[in-house]
């Protein structure tokens, strides 16, 4: 009451650490004596308002404690300095935190500021090309589409994907794309790229994300810390007053550029060339081609929108000494490239924590989502044409119909992309829940018990619909196709955690964290086809329509890990440092007597800028060097993959229907786990606290890779669960930040560079693995991917094509009789004997190409002045092939009466002796190349692009509202490469370990301008 | 002495804490439960699991062999039909050791040998009745010397398997030689016809399970096929003898009307039912789990043979009409029946296919090539949705059997020709008006000439039934070569290339009777670099190469 009839002051001002001059966010600012208080956010900057007497107490985790009296002034500012036996920051760890002095591992830590201006959809996304060794690859520019995370090069035959952490929550990021009975056939199933699961996380909760890049970090989660971990922190609330914060941003997404095809005279002087080529008679008359000429489509511009999207996100948040809480919510609502492509998501996020008594905290983070993904099929590896919305878009013939005389989508034509767009659905839903609850009791400040209960549960639901005008409608009269999963995982934690230093001046230093726990997961899934509607009305959404049905299938199963953990961080004078990490866990999916393994990892480090004979060095702030070495795993075995198990079909012995069982798998009772041991070499340097620059190197061996093993087809399996073969990966990662300038005018940069090599040192069993085929349906039937002992994993892997044959006469020097002038001219490299035979069979393919960059790089540039912000991010992925598989079609002037072709090739075609020794003569037959896929195929897409530029004023407001910040953004502004597809940035098949790097009519990247605002009240 | 205050509050948290955790703790078990996957441990255990197994097996075999993927070679290889897709042979059968289908005959018969050998071992060890536990080991017995049959006559010596797989197994088999793959054949096959009852002692719900009779027949076809690649006489005699087990069994007779076979109306029929001694069946529905024969064969302008007329795909190759519509085929009652040559199509208009000529001055359609008729489905809708059985072996070949081993081994004795003329009788009765032709055999052929009109008879018999290109391969030319080589090496060349264009002036067919060109030549009649003999056998599917240690590329069939 007596404080109320004092004189109250708003009170400004800003805090820095004392060491060099950077704001500290996050610093809470309490007025003694009172429960009042506020945080600085992240400029460093805080406002409170308190009696002219009030004393502020200054405090951050890890910084000595600074009380400072208001005495009547209205800016107050403070430098923090470095806490005693406590250098600074703490780095989110496994299972608890460790000062960053003490951190022997390579981290990457990215802090998740201005993310709504950055028009991300996911965490994978904002987080693209920020990190070195973390390469993430948006697979394709459909809404929602997965992105594939390889940090550190790709070290398995499985899925590469990291293990995700939310809050001490880990997550199986697994690609999500319910498929449980029979699509249709595989001419049909044009490939709708799947989602995963960390697009349903609103990217706007994240506080910060740690990338675990080496075994000393990622041993802690043992069987799945092989990959890499990714630690997902969400926002928690400050001490303080309710902050509001309100954030609107529209994007605005285009194709990057439109692929040139040939208009329909173009297209009809091809398809005559073709043919008379081929000794047929020209396809069009006179007359057909005036009445052709009438018809002009452009198929990009019947497909191809700009898409826009809304994203609106707010944000509450608050608390006292005793609760603090975050309220996030948020909708989005992308529409894509492609018509009627969308994503939506709606979020809701509520963080809370309580310190009940002393000695014992509560935390309850709970956050939930629903998306709907609208989605349509990209190409299918069986035929590139197989109803693909971007395919049919390419390839049909520019006089081909898409309305008819009614104006109506012509269904006549079969696969018309129109029809596709406007009647095939695919509907993916999302629902997902996650609440996580911490216990924390303290008995000391040194030992703490925590428990943390959780669960995340994940329902989806697909539905398809084939109308007519598709294959797979035409053949069946209408075709759905419905499934729904549900899966939840629990997780019971139980960790303990000392911290303390004792002895002589404290030097000696321990921080031992150990525990138990406990993750189950349960998943079932239920799904139906039905075909055979009497119209395509209702679509899929009354089943009881159909006429027959595929029969219902169902899945249930049940999976989980015990697991005990320990580190132990023992460091002597903030000078040498020693870390202990391992992790033993049990499996569900393992045989008998191969359940458990562990994980140890031994770390080291010596900071030694805390020498003595350092200590009047000014210029280096930092001097530390890391090493490390241990094992981690990866446990993704199938379930049931170490028994014999039954397939379950129907079969018939007359006129009905029966079940029928085989015998689906081969038991492999000694299953066991893959391991990666890797050994991690760091230097960090800082000089004068403005520069920063970290050095990994790092070598990573995984053995007894967990592969589905190829045997030989007459055993009557085609392959089984099997441990076996080696694969490297080596490489270095260089970050870097500069504060270049200081002041009115400041400029930070921030730059990573990384390379990774990969190499395939043994595989079990045969010494040859492939991917998928391609093009079955087109009379290829390839593979392109190749996994062999001594190369990258999915190298490419085909003919060579030299030229062109420019005249009979070098027809007959060839290796081809019947080749004629004007054809491919393939590459006689070896045969059966080793040597070249004078004939072109599989003894002629060769590796042509690696999807994997040489090096890939990302530099940020943020210019501030007065409230003028301006932030350019480039990213770059040198010496990276890709296989474009459009070009199978698009360049090979082929099949010239059915496929239209790429403007560049048409136009600089072999007509004659001498007119090209690249592109070929006009050909209307069918087998495209001769059946083979060669290096005609692979591209360099090598990119350097402008990824993204921010521009923000921000306006400050006196009452009411706090500020407004104004803001313009494009993506993808601009990319250099000479790759000649759509996007260089492209990887269809980015949840197959070997066929990688596959641009196969995949819907390409988006360009997007964005504008918006964020309002803080 | 530690106070005794800290020691129960101590206690309490830890209790605290251990209720907080023991609901988690419960379900620590980490052995595996498998929820919705049957293991062969936990459910082979009765009758009527190893009933499901059964079906698995011939499952394996069936799905989608005969449904689809077998038709490519048996239609594409021979030299009676041709595919409206494709101009020119090479491009029909561009096969090399990836080809998808030869990939996926080999997978499913080792699926369908895997399920046998495995369930023989599953069988062991449950308690059935002596009485089931033959029933089903004849049928496993069968199924395996059936599948065997079919990879060795496609794909020459195989590796053999006989017993269940596992990791302790040596996964890697050589091939085997053709020799080694028939005695087991036949041995499977017999111990089928020692086990398994007579068809007539089936139940309804048995009737298209394997029984003696099949077993039977199928040692019959096999010892011939083996008999004479072989130039065995032991295995031609036992060729006979099981052909007139098959004959004598009072279990078959031939259908009166050779037309009743085709429409699946009368798939059931006891008609059908006693002449056809194996078959395939087909489901046709919504599902497309069915055949595409119809559609395949019937002409688009003929509507209600399939539900709204077929496509077409598989024409019959005008010199080949030729053949069993002239000669002792004049007039023939099965050539009627077997194809299409002439029909009104829904515009009224008329449609005539070579060799015939339009009657009167109205508009006509001219095809230069007449269609195949067998396979009749009014309700398959979409391609896989008819339901038209795959006849794998009918009482009519049985005859031809017995009459072809005993023309190899004795001659035209008057068994020979009184089993050949068995179907010669039966073509005569025709719809129940009898005709004078085709007339019976007459007697004084020499060897060479009896064993052309067998292989000419069956041509028509079982015209697109899949029997053509093994006939070809079996059957040798006067000078040792097989028919198959002949007819592609001298006798295509020889004749008309193209097909047949109708001259109005001189209201004749001219031109090619032959299309497309010669498999050995390209569209402009030049020689391609391809041998006839490649098409004696499929190629080893590359994946098998790839993967099995003991077959090299070196083991390949010869011209892949």
């Amino acid at each position: 009451m007596i404080a109320l009839s004092q004189n109250l002051s708003t009170i400004t001002g800003i805090v820095k650490d004392a060491r060099n001059g950077d704001p500290l966010p996050g610093v809470s600012i309490m007025v003694r004596g009172s429960t009042k208080g506020t945080s600085t956010d992240d400029a460093g900057r805080y406002s409170i308002t308190v009696p002219g007497n009030a004393v502020l107490i200054f405090q951050s985790v890890g910084y000595i404690q600074k009380q400072v009296g208001v005495d009547g002034r209205s800016t107050i500012d403070v430098s923090l300095t470095v806490a005693a036996g406590n250098l600074g920051e703490v780095v989110v760890m496994g299972y608890g935190e460790v000062r960053k002095s003490d951190l022997t591992g390579a981290v990457g830590q990215f802090k998740n500021v201005d993310v709504a201006e950055r028009p991300a959809l996911s965490a994978s996304q904002m987080l693209q090309g920020r990190l070195a060794g973390v390469q993430i690859a948006q697979n394709s520019g459909a809404p929602g589409a997965a992105s594939t995370f390889s940090i550190r090069g790709a070290s398995t035959l499985g899925s590469g994907q990291p293990l995700f952490v939310i809050d001490g929550f880990p997550i199986d990021n697994s690609y999500v794309n319910p498929t449980n009975v029979e699509q249709g056939t595989s001419y049909d199933a044009a490939a709708v790229p799947p989602t995963d699961v960390l697009s349903t996380l609103n990217p706007n909760e994240i506080e910060s994300i740690e990338v675990l890049k080496d075994a000393s970090a990622t041993a802690i989660y043992g069987s799945r810390g092989a990959n890499g971990v990714v630690l997902i922190t969400t926002k928690s609330g400050k001490l303080g007053r309710t902050q509001v914060e309100y954030n609107y941003r529209t994007d605005f997404s285009r194709i990057p550029k439109q692929i040139e095809v040939l208009k329909a005279r173009d297209f009809i002087s091809f398809s005559n060339e073709g043919s008379v080529n081929d000794n047929i008679d020209s396809i069009y008359t006179q007359e057909e081609i005036a009445e052709l000429n009438q018809n002009d489509w452009n198929w990009q511009d019947a497909i191809y929108q700009t898409g826009v999207t809304l994203d609106h996100q707010l944000t509450l948040s608050g608390g006292n000494q005793q609760s603090k809480y975050a309220l996030i919510g948020g909708y989005t609502k992308f529409d894509g490239i492609v018509k009627n492509t969308n994503y939506t998501r709606g979020s809701l996020r509520f963080n809370f924590s309580r310190q009940i008594t002393k000695h014992f905290d509560i935390k309850f983070n709970v956050t939930g989502s629903i998306s709907k993904n609208s989605r349509l099929p990209n190409g299918h590896h069986s035929s590139i044409v197989s109803g693909s919305v971007v395919g049919g878009a390419l390839y049909k013939r520019p006089f081909d119909r898409p309305y008819n005389d009614k104006d109506e989508v012509n269904e006549a034509l079969v696969d018309n992309p129109l029809t596709i767009v406007n009647k095939r659905t695919d509907l993916l839903n999302m629902t997902q829940l996650l609440p996580n609850l911490t216990f924390e009791y303290k008995f000391t400040d040194a030992l703490r018990v925590r428990y943390n209960a959780g669960m995340n549960w994940r329902t989806t639901t697909r539905d398809m619909y084939f109308p007519r005008g598709t294959n797979a409608g035409n053949a069946y009269g209408g075709k759905a196709y419905y499934d729904y999963g549900d899966s939840k995982s629990f997780l019971s934690d139980l960790t303990i955690s000392f911290k303390k230093a004792f002895g002589k001046h404290e030097k000696h230093y321990v921080d031992i964290t150990a525990g138990y726990n406990w993750q189950e997961w349960t998943n079932r899934d239920f799904s139906i086809a039905a075909v055979g509607f009497p119209n395509d009305l209702l679509q899929g959404n009354n089943l009881g329509l159909a006429g027959a049905n595929l029969g219902p299938r169902s899945r249930r199963n049940k999976s989980a890990l015990a697991s005990f953990i320990t580190r132990a961080v023992y460091s002597y004078d903030n000078r040498y440092v020693l870390t202990l990490t391992g992790r033993a866990d049990g499996s569900t999916r393992l045989a008998e007597g191969h359940k458990w393994a562990s994980f140890p990892a031994v770390g080291a480090a010596w900071n030694m800028h805390n020498e003595h004979f350092f200590s009047s060095n000014d210029l280096l702030s930092e001097l530390k060097i890391r090493g490390s070495y241990g094992v981690s795993g990866r446990q993704s075995v199938p379930i049931g993959a170490s028994q014999e198990r039954l397939g379950i079909g129907l079969g018939t012995f007359g006129e009905e229907w029966i079940t029928a069982i085989n015998y689906a798998s081969i038991s492999n009772p000694g299953l066991g786990w893959e391991s990666t041991r890797q050994l991690n070499v760091g230097l960090d340097v800082g000089i004068k606290s403005r520069y920063t620059i970290s050095v990994d190197m790092y070598k990573k061996n995984t053995t007894n890779l967990l592969t589905s093993l190829p045997i030989a087809m007459s055993t009557g399996f085609e392959s089984y669960s099997a441990n076996g073969g080696e694969i490297e990966n080596k490489g270095m990662e260089i970050s870097a930040t500069a504060k270049l300038l200081r002041g009115r005018f400041s400029w930070d940069v921030a730059g990573n560079f990384s390379f990774n090599r990969n190499k395939v040192v043994s595989l079990k069993g045969s010494q040859t693995m492939y991917g998928q085929s391609y093009f079955v349906n087109d009379e290829i039937n390839q593979p392109i991917s190749i996994v062999t002992p001594g190369h990258a994993i999915g190298e490419f892997y085909g003919y060579i094509i030299d030229g062109i044959y420019q005249n009979e006469e070098e027809v007959a020097r060839g290796a081809e009789p019947t080749a004629r002038p004007g054809d491919f001219r393939f590459v006689d490299i070896s045969g059966p004997d080793g040597k070249p035979d004078g004939i072109i069979n599989s003894f002629d393919r060769t590796f042509i190409g690696n999807p994997y960059p040489d090096y890939t790089f990302g530099l940020s540039n943020n210019f501030f002045y007065k409230n003028i912000g301006l932030s350019i991010f480039i990213q770059g992925n040198i010496g990276q092939d890709v296989a474009n598989l459009n070009r199978v079609f698009l360049d090979a002037l082929s099949n010239s009466t059915k496929a239209n072709v790429r403007k560049e090739a048409y136009d600089n075609r072999w007509t004659g002796e001498g007119t090209s020794n690249y592109f070929p003569r006009s050909s209307a037959q069918k087998p495209l190349y001769r059946g083979r896929l060669s290096n005609f195929l692979i591209e360099d897409a090598s990119f350097i692009r402008l990824k993204t530029v921010i521009l923000s004023y921000n306006f400050k407001f006196k009452r009411y509202i706090k500020s407004v910040k104004v803001f313009g953004a494009a993506n993808n502004l601009l990319t250099i490469t000479d790759y000649s597809g759509y996007d260089p940035e492209v990887n269809i098949y980015g949840n197959s370990a070997i066929d990688q790097g596959i641009d196969l009519t995949t819907m390409p990247n988006n360009r997007t301008f964005s504008v918006g605002c964020n309002i803080s009240f | 002495m530690i106070p005794k205050t800290i020691v129960m509050n101590t206690l309490r948290k830890w209790l605290l804490i251990y209720i907080a955790v023991l609901p988690f703790w419960g379900g620590c078990s980490l052995k595996e439960q498998l929820l919705d996957t049957p293991t062969p441990s936990n459910f082979i255990k009765s009758e009527s699991e190893v009933e499901t197994m059964i079906a698995g097996a011939f499952n394996s075999m069936e799905d989608p062999v005969y449904r689809g993927h077998l038709y490519r070679f048996l239609f594409f290889l021979p030299d009676n039909l041709y595919n409206t897709q494709y101009r020119t042979q090479s491009e029909k059968i561009n096969m090399n050791s990836s080809d998808a289908s030869a990939w996926l005959l080999w997978r499913n018969f080792y699926w369908g040998i895997r399920d046998v050998n495995h369930l023989l071992r599953d069988m062991e060890g449950i308690p059935l009745s002596d009485q089931y536990r033959k029933k089903a080991l004849g049928q496993c017995m069968f199924l395996r010397g059936w599948t065997y049959y079919e990879l060795v006559r496609l794909f020459g010596g195989v590796p053999l398997r006989t017993e269940a797989v596992d990791l302790n197994s040596d996964l890697n088999v050589p091939r085997a030689t053709v020799k080694q793959v028939y005695e087991r054949i036949f041995e499977d096959l017999k111990m089928a016809s020692a086990l398994l009852p007579l068809k007539n002692q089936l139940s309804a719900k048995d009737r298209y399970k394997a029984n003696k009779g099949a077993a039977q027949a199928m040692l019959a076809s096999a010892y011939l096929t083996y008999g004479v690649e072989q130039d065995d006489p032991n295995a031609l005699d036992s060729a006979i003898v099981y052909a007139d087990s098959v004959i004598n069994s009072g279990q078959y007779k031939l259908a009166p009307n050779f037309a009743d076979l085709w429409h699946i109306a009368n798939e059931n029929s006891p008609v059908v039912n006693d002449e056809v001694i194996w078959r395939v069946p087909i489901i046709g529905d919504a599902s497309n789990r069915g055949t595409a024969l119809p559609k395949f064969f019937t002409p688009s302008t003929i509507n209600g043979k399939s539900y709204n007329g077929g496509n077409g795909d598989f024409r019959v190759q005008p010199w080949f009409y030729d053949l069993i519509s002239t000669g002792d085929y004049e007039g023939d009652y099965r050539t009627e029946v077997s194809f299409y040559t002439r029909w009104t199509r829904p515009n009224g208009r008329e449609a005539v296919c070579y060799p015939f000529l339009p009657l009167t001055n109205n508009p006509q359609n001219l095809e230069p090539a007449p269609y195949v008729a067998k396979y009749v489905d009014p309700n398959g809708v979409g391609f896989y949705q008819h339901g038209n059985d795959w006849f794998w072996i009918r009482l009519a070949e049985v005859y031809l059997i017995k009459a072809e081993a005993e023309n190899e081994l004795h001659g035209p004795t008057q068994i020979a020709y009184d089993a050949f003329n068995k179907l010669r009788e039966r073509a005569r009765f025709a719809n129940g008006t009898a005709r004078t032709v085709p007339m019976n055999l007459a007697a004084g052929l020499t060897k060479e000439e009896f064993r052309k009109k067998i292989l000419d008879e069956r041509a028509l018999e079982f015209v697109a039934e899949g029997q053509r290109w093994y006939d070809l391969k079996r059957i040798r030319h006067t000078d040792g070569r097989t028919m198959y080589e002949y007819m592609f090496e001298d006798y295509l060349p020889s004749l008309p290339q193209g097909l047949p264009t109708y001259n109005k002036q001189q209201n004749k067919w001219l031109g090619g009777v032959t299309y497309p060109m010669s498999l050995l030549m390209d569209k402009d009649g030049n020689k391609l670099p391809v041998d006839a003999k490649t098409y004696l056998l499929l190629p080893i599917p590359f994946e098998e190469i790839n993967n099995n240690e003991r077959i090299g590329t070196e083991d390949q069939n010869p011209g892949y």
